[in-house]
C-alpha cells in the first residue's frame, strides 16, 4: 500500500520523515539489494548505471566508476524503501527527492509492501496502480482507486491544512 | 544584474554548459540528470585551485553554492551573485513558509539563484515556468557534456 502525506509530517511522525537519503543510505542501506533483479533495475535505470560491479562499485553509462554513495537521491530513496529494517523503522520518503522516473518503481515497490511517503511534488499514480492497489491518504485514512478521486482528496487535505 | 550569462564548468570526464538569464531559474527532472553533481563539482573548485582540483569554471558571476540558506544576506554583502541551491536547502528554506522568508532576504537583489529541487511548495518564490529547466545529457568529443532545455514548451497553436 503506499500511504501518501500531503503536508509536511507533524508531531509525533516529524521525526519518521527522511529529509535527505544520503544519511540513511549511508546508516540504513542493506547494500546486497542492489544485486537483485529490481535492485539492478532500479540502480541502472535511475542512476544511469551501465555496470555493476559489485555491491560498493559501479561503472555508469558514461564510463566513470563510482561507489553507492554517488548514486542519485532518486535511487537511494526507491533502494531505502526495499530494506525491511527501514520499513520496520515506518519512515516517511520525501519523494521531492525522486524524478518522474522513480515512479514506476515506487509502485512496483508500494504493491509489495507498504510505503510511506511525504508529496512534496507532483506526481499522479497510474491507473493501474490506483485500480490494483489504491493510494491511502494518511491524514483522512481515505483510501482511492481513481485518478480524480486521488485528486479530490490532495485538493481537500490541502484546503483542509489552510484553515 | 541583467541580461544572459553564461556558466562553463568543466572537469577532465564532464561539461556542463548553462545560460542563466532568470532571477530564480529551477532545475527540475529525471533523477540522475546531474543536478546534485553539478553542485559537488562547483564545492569540490571552492576548496582548492583550479589546477588543484582539474575542476574549470568558467562565468563572469560571482558563484557559490549556498550550503545554509540563513547564510544569502552575507554571501549577498560580499558580492556573490549566483548562487546554486540544491534540494537539502531548497527542503530547509520551504519549510513553513514556502520560501517567503527567503525571497523577502533576497529580494532586491540582483543576484540570480538557481534551486535544484521538484519542491512544489516553492511557491513563494516567483519562478517564471519559462525558468523552470531539466539537465540534458550528450557525448561530444569524448566527453559527457550536460546543458539545460526549458522545461515546459510552450506550442503556438
Amino acid at each position: 500500500m503506499l500511504n501518501v502525506w500531503i503536508n509536511y509530517p507533524k508531531g509525533e511522525y516529524e521525526d519518521c520523515l527522511v529529509g535527505s537519503p544520503d544519511a540513511a543510505f549511508e546508516n540504513y542501506m542493506d547494500l546486497s539489494l542492489v544485486l537483485t533483479d529490481l535492485g539492478r533495475d532500479i540502480v541502472k535505470n535511475v542512476s544511469k548505471i551501465a555496470e555493476i560491479h559489485n555491491i560498493h562499485s559501479y561503472t555508469t553509462e558514461w564510463g566513470y566508476d563510482i561507489s553507492p554513495a554517488d548514486l542519485s537521491g532518486g535511487s537511494k530513496v526507491l533502494l531505502l524503501m526495499m530494506c525491511k529494517n527501514v520499513r520496520d523503522l515506518n519512515l516517511i520518503f520525501n519523494y521531492t527527492y525522486c524524478g518522474d522516473n522513480c515512479n514506476v518503481y515506487l509502485e512496483k515497490l508500494a504493491g509489495m509492501y507498504d510505503i510511506n511517503i511525504y508529496l512534496g511534488r507532483s506526481y499522479v499514480p497510474s491507473r493501474e496502480f490506483l485500480n490494483k492497489y489504491g493510494v491511502r491518504f494518511v491524514e483522512t485514512g481515505v483510501i482511492v482507486h481513481k485518478v480524480m478521486d486521488f485528486w479530490d482528496q490532495v485538493c481537500e487535505v490541502r484546503e483542509a491544512s489552510k484553515v | 544584474m541583467k541580461g544572459t550569462h553564461s556558466f562553463i564548468l568543466e572537469t577532465s570526464k564532464i561539461r556542463y554548459e548553462l545560460e542563466i538569464k532568470h532571477k530564480f531559474s529551477i532545475f527540475k527532472g529525471a533523477s540522475g540528470s546531474g543536478k546534485t553533481a553539478l553542485c559537488q563539482q562547483i564545492l569540490k573548485r571552492k576548496k582548492d585551485s583550479e589546477k588543484a582540483t582539474g575542476v574549470r569554471i568558467r562565468t563572469d558571476l560571482k558563484y557559490v553554492v549556498l550550503t545554509d540558506e540563513t547564510l544569502v544576506g552575507k554571501y549577498l554583502e560580499q558580492g556573490y551573485n549566483l548562487f546554486f541551491i540544491d534540494e537539502d536547502v531548497v527542503e530547509e528554506i520551504c519549510k513553513g513558509n514556502a520560501g517567503a522568508t527567503f525571497g523577502q532576504d533576497v529580494k532586491g537583489s540582483s543576484a540570480y539563484f538557481v534551486f535544484m529541487s521538484r519542491n512544489a511548495s516553492l511557491s513563494a518564490v516567483p519562478i517564471n515556468v519559462d525558468a523552470c529547466y531539466k539537465l540534458v545529457e550528450e557525448y561530444r568529443g569524448g566527453k559527457k557534456v550536460v546543458h539545460m532545455e526549458n522545461m515546459y514548451v510552450w506550442n503556438d497553436d
